[in-house]
């Protein structure tokens, strides 16, 4: 239990890291003064939202693959 | 893309699969997947062998990737979206509650100006010999590195003064334009040019 939280935070770290050009970039979208802020509500939104998102089913590639057999 | 390292056999049975599934292997989904060598791999494997293992395998890699490429794509456009919100709610926080100093100084408007244009400073007052010495600060006094100012040396006095207005007295791209007579576009490549000018002059002296 504890391994995949340890898991999921390294995912998240690796995923911050991923992201951080697209969050600079988004930080000109405001005033330099509240630049900071944004940067750490933007962060927090990020990982709250990987959390719900990481519970969504995904195609496998069966899954994906089938559609396109139909049509032959 | 990965061909060259196929053995001949192999290569056979992956056109034939490409020629009957051509939509398939179009998919953008599917160029950006194949196109991970490690991928690619398993994904000949599968489709030589198709056994319960490679298929497995082959089920397994392309879900966790299909599952990041959809959550980076969903998260990138969430990160714009979340700062122009912010933005907008915090434009409207700043206007409803104004610092008294940027309030304007007659209720209808900011015909006469702002607060921040009228208000004396105390500190000044007290000590004139304080708001002498503030416009005597330049460009060179203040910088300790070295390359820098090396590399400030190397800039036309018109370059310097922009710089220093725009820097250390934060004036703003508009004012130092009526100051030269330029248009504010011009001054923004002034000073965009001064500054390549010197982070090209120190990354090469490194």
């Amino acid at each position: 239990m504890i391994n995949k939280e340890y898991e999921q935070t390294e995912e998240i770290i690796m995923l911050l890291d991923l992201l951080n050009p697209k969050i600079k970039k988004a930080l000109n979208n405001t005033h330099y003064q509240e630049r900071e802020d944004l940067e750490q509500e933007i962060k927090l939104k990020v990982i709250e939202t990987f959390k719900k998102l990481n519970d969504m089913p995904v195609p496998n590639f069966d899954e994906f693959y089938a559609p396109f057999t139909k049509s032959l | 893309m990965f061909h060259h390292i196929l053995t001949h056999n192999s290569k056979q049975i992956l056109n034939l699969f490409i020629r009957k599934n051509k939509e398939f292997i179009e998919q953008p989904i599917m160029k950006k997947f194949l196109s991970d060598k490690e991928n690619f791999l398993i994904f000949c494997k599968a489709i030589e062998q198709p056994n319960k293992e490679n298929k497995e395998a082959l089920n397994l890699r392309f879900q966790e990737f299909y599952k990041k490429a959809r959550v980076f794509k969903y998260l990138a456009s969430l990160i714009h979206i979340f700062s122009i919100d912010f933005d907008k709610k915090h434009r409207l926080k700043e206007n409803r509650y104004k610092l008294i100093l940027d309030k304007p100084i007659s209720s209808d408007g900011e015909k006469d100006g702002l607060m921040i244009d009228v208000l004396a400073d105390k500190k000044l007052n007290d000590n004139p010999y304080l708001y002498e010495l503030l416009p005597q600060e330049n460009l060179q006094d203040l910088i300790i590195n070295k390359d820098l100012a090396n590399a400030l040396k190397n800039l036309t006095p018109k370059q310097k003064d922009v710089l220093e207005l725009f820097f250390i007295k934060g004036y703003t791209n508009k004012e130092i334009a009526t100051i030269f007579n330029e248009t504010p576009q011009n001054i923004s490549r002034i000073r965009k040019a001064s500054l390549k000018k010197i982070s090209k002059q120190i990354t090469v002296e490194k």
